[in-house]
């Protein structure tokens, strides 16, 4: 049995006065039945732009997807037309969003926000609907669902409302969910509930997780396999353990460096990295982590480096045999 | 709810004592309302003898209390041109007001709200421009220049309908299309930037990731939400028409309506009859603020959340 999603080099680009935005650069990956994907990168790398793109959710214009496959249960989601997309939508595939505050309709009530998704999708009848609703938000732990299903997204804080946002992504038991930076907005100890929802949920439903996130302390207990994105492209692709333990990119071994462990004795000073992303209108020719890299040769100037093997499931796109190990080399300045 | 109306009629008293208020300071105070009512070569014993005769020489505080005492009841004296009480004369034209008003809020409306709606969801397309040009047309074209073209280019050019006058529906067209020109502008305008600050919010894409097909996440999320500031906008709208487009549009086209009452009034300096028109001017005001924010609070159901 082949993958549940399979993406061939997804391109996306944005049309501004600037130019045009290379905000997704020919990615590439697979994601397995029942698995979690973890997607990491800093802001403007490409990841939710990714992300959206799969369901064709990016807006046009300005945005548009110029090339790729999405294949997802052998059909390519990018040529089917679009009541075949909205067919799939919140039933097969479903997503929550970074900004529980802004990704509920406040002028709707909550509970007909979820039924909504039941009668499009699977066809109830309002009054089974709304039963259902109310079942979906004790799933996630809302106290008193059923006195809360006619309140507005304004009597919610805003952990309560990412809970409603997944009982409403969960609804039709989808295959695969697509979480953008879901707690990025959230407190802590309210980050730690909603991950272990997902988490508890998603064992549950059997379905595939593609969790999109900053955070490389939440990809670390949540996922299995990573993607560490960068300028628009997949720098490296790792099972999580062998990412953390053997990280073979510069920028990997960057990020890692700069996040503070609690599982070693004598804690490192924690580093930067210098520099910034680079315009992603005027892209570079070579590698787009030149500029900012500190095992930088010539050679990197050459092309841009596409992923190779480096190890069992491990893949990275540098054309140097890195690992934390190696010391920079002495030619920068 | 409740208590957010009871505060609007509170405060809706006290715009209206004030608008009354107001009126009689420029009408009896500033001015002089014997001398207005008399031909101006009366000599100055007959003019004395009418101002004690009508208690205008009494001190202005005693005036106000006693003016302001008649006029809580609704008596503005006898209007001075018909020598019958002010206000129901005032009153006479509202209907004919409220038809013209309300056609023309109609039209504005009906026509403005769905043009605005399809040019926001195209900013830039040749429609949107196309909206946007004559929606800023319609609010840029003074009444007292669109009012005598209308009656040149359709009644004295083309014959189509009568220049002026009171009856048929014939007559009702000119004015309406007059009356209806600017708010019809503001409603395009109003709509087009809130459908496209709308459609760009984060519950439209989550709506749209639920698999709901455009034109549902259109009507069902998209429209509640950005019809709020239309209904605010229209309102006002409405409360300009009824309260000051129809002066000059009724003028011009003979129409018997509050506007045209209170231009008389002026004309023929009939003070009781300006103040009385004045007085039925702010109520109509009021009331249609308070119909608005009954509206507003039916639509918005997180008003009682605020």
């Amino acid at each position: 049995m082949g993958p549940l999603l399979e993406v061939k080099n997804l391109q996306t680009q944005f049309v501004t006065k600037e130019g045009i935005v290379r905000a997704v650069n020919n990615i590439s990956y697979e994601l397995n039945t029942g698995e979690t994907l973890g997607i990491v990168g800093e802001s403007g790398c490409g990841k939710s732009v990714g992300a959206l793109s799969l369901l064709r959710l990016i807006p046009s214009p300005p945005g548009k997807i110029v090339a790729g496959e999405i294949l997802f249960d052998g059909i390519d989601l990018l040529k089917v037309h679009e009541s075949e997309i909205e067919r799939i939508r919140g039933n097969r595939i479903a997503m929550i969003f970074q900004d529980p505050m802004t990704s509920l309709n406040p002028m709707m009530p909550i509970g007909r926000q979820i039924s909504e998704s039941l009668e499009l999708h699977l066809k109830m009848t309002k009054k089974a609907a709304r039963a259902k609703a109310i079942e979906l938000l004790e799933m996630v732990r809302i106290p008193s669902a059923a006195d809360r299903i006619d309140d507005y997204p304004i009597q919610f804080s805003g952990g309560m409302r990412q809970r409603v946002m997944i009982a409403m992504a969960l609804s039709c038991n989808p295959q695969i969910l697509i979480a953008d930076e879901p707690t990025t907005a959230l407190d802590v100890t309210i980050q730690a509930q909603i991950t272990d929802l997902v988490n508890r949920l998603r064992e549950e439903i059997g379905m595939a997780v593609i969790w999109i996130t900053h955070d490389l302390g939440v990809v670390a207990g949540l996922t299995d396999r990573v993607i560490v994105m960068y300028a628009g492209r997949i720098v490296e692709e790792a099972p999580v353990e062998e990412l953390y333990e053997n990280p073979r990119h510069p920028y990997t071994i960057g990020l890692l460096g700069s996040v503070p462990r609690l599982d070693e004795e004598r804690p490192e000073k924690l580093t930067s990295i210098e520099g910034m992303p680079p315009d992603m209108i005027d892209y570079p020719s070579g590698c787009p982590f030149y500029a900012r890299c500190t095992f930088r040769i010539d050679r990197c100037l050459e092309s841009p480096p596409d992923l190779r093997e480096v190890g069992p499931g491990h893949k990275a796109a540098c054309i140097v045999d890195v690992t934390s190990s190696t010391l920079p080399t002495s030619g920068i300045s | 709810m409740l208590r957010l109306l009871l505060k609007r009629a509170v405060h809706s008293f006290f715009l209206i004592t004030a608008v009354v208020s107001v009126v009689f300071l420029t009408t009896f105070v500033i001015g002089d309302p014997v001398r207005a009512l008399l031909p101006a070569e009366t000599p100055e014993e007959i003019v004395e003898k009418y101002r004690e005769e009508r208690g205008f020489n009494r001190p202005v505080l005693v005036q106000y209390i006693d003016y302001m005492s008649h006029a809580f009841v609704g008596d503005f004296g006898d209007s001075w041109w018909q020598r019958t009480p002010a206000l129901p004369i005032a009153l006479r034209p509202l209907p004919a007001t409220f038809q013209l008003g309300i056609l023309a809020m109609t039209l504005a409306t009906s026509l403005g709200i769905p043009i605005g709606v399809y040019a926001g969801m195209k900013p830039g397309s040749w429609a949107d421009r196309l909206a946007t040009v004559t929606s800023l047309l319609g609010v840029s074209m003074p009444l007292i220049w669109l009012c005598p073209m209308l009656a040149f280019i359709f009644a004295v050019t083309l014959g189509l309908l009568p220049t002026a006058g009171y009856g048929s529906w014939q007559h009702m067209v000119l004015p309406t299309i007059a009356l209806a020109a600017l708010p019809l502008g503001r409603i395009v305008q109003i709509t087009r930037a809130s459908i496209i600050d709308e459609l760009v919010k984060q519950y439209v894409t989550t709506a749209r990731a639920k698999g709901l097909p455009y034109r549902r996440v259109l009507v069902q999320h998209v429209l509640r939400n950005a019809l709020l500031p239309v209904i605010t906008v229209s309102g006002w709208e409405f409360v300009l028409v009824v309260s000051g487009y129809t002066i000059i549009v009724e003028a011009v086209f003979g129409w018997p309506g509050v506007g045209w009452m209170l231009f008389s009034a002026i004309r023929i300096r009939d003070v009781p009859l300006l103040a009385a028109t004045a007085f039925v001017i702010a109520v109509v005001v009021v009331a249609i603020n308070f119909a608005i924010d009954i509206l507003y609070i039916i639509v918005n159901p997180l008003i009682r959340y605020e």
